[in-house]
């Protein structure tokens, strides 16, 4: 299998490898600048499996803002039937696009996104 | 002044129902009355289900999990505690895609799980 880490950003857990794009709730930070992932929970290499108690020391992913966006759009509608109640409104969730450029440490040699 | 008539803006509020229903069953996609209701159900139920989705995904997340876990002699609930024991933090969604995608990786998981639980008993 291929090399990869699973991170933990925006409350959820993504497994990525090197040139994954992965959308992502909003970071701030600029397009086309880096970002770094300290808070990595496992990186899998040649050597299986480093699993983190919680996390693997050492080991980083380090992503590019591909972009900043957002979500399709989504109807936020409740509906209380007799009594009037109606809300309707629209929401957007920020979003951030990112290319996952390298991870770095663990147990494993440092891997590179073939670009 | 001009006299301004109802029925120009009624219309359009029923273009744009009917619009949003096409494709509903039987009178609901054809019928303005019909329509208004079937629209007001349908947008309350996504929003509804949009929550209800995340609790459907985490309930096959486990399905996948415990299939795993069985695979190395554990149940779900003791490979779950053995994590957490461990203080392995990764989640359900991820559990899953490795027990699915790597089952090396997973191995490795179900193997700290059961040493933590062995050092602990």
């Amino acid at each position: 299998m291929t090399q990869y880490a699973i991170i933990h950003t925006g409350g959820k857990q993504y497994r990525v490898s090197p040139g994954d794009h992965i959308t992502v709730e909003k970071l701030t930070a600029e397009p086309g600048s880096t970002v770094e992932f300290d808070h990595v929970l496992a990186v899998s290499g040649d050597g299986g499996l480093t699993v983190g108690q919680p996390t693997v020391a050492g080991a980083r992913v380090v992503a590019e803002v591909a972009q900043q966006g957002k979500g399709d759009k989504v109807v936020v509608f409740k509906y209380k039937r007799k009594v009037r109640y109606r809300v309707k409104s629209g929401h957007r969730q920020q979003l951030t696009e990112l290319a996952i450029k390298e991870i770095v440490g663990g147990d494993s040699a440092t891997a590179r996104a073939r670009s | 002044m001009a006299r301004v008539k109802r029925g120009v803006a009624a219309h359009q509020r029923h273009k744009k129902v009917l619009a949003q229903t096409r494709g509903f069953r039987g009178s609901k996609h054809l019928l303005y009355r019909r329509a208004h209701e079937a629209l007001l159900k349908a947008m309350s139920y996504s929003y509804r289900h949009r929550r209800e989705l995340k609790g459907d995904v985490r309930r096959l997340w486990i399905v996948r999990i415990g299939a795993a876990a069985k695979e190395h002699g554990m149940t779900y609930s003791t490979l779950i505690h053995g994590l957490k024991v461990a203080d392995v933090s990764i989640d359900r969604k991820v559990l899953a895609d490795l027990a699915m995608n790597d089952a090396a990786g997973f191995a490795r998981l179900a193997e700290t799980a059961k040493a933590q639980l062995a050092a602990a008993a």
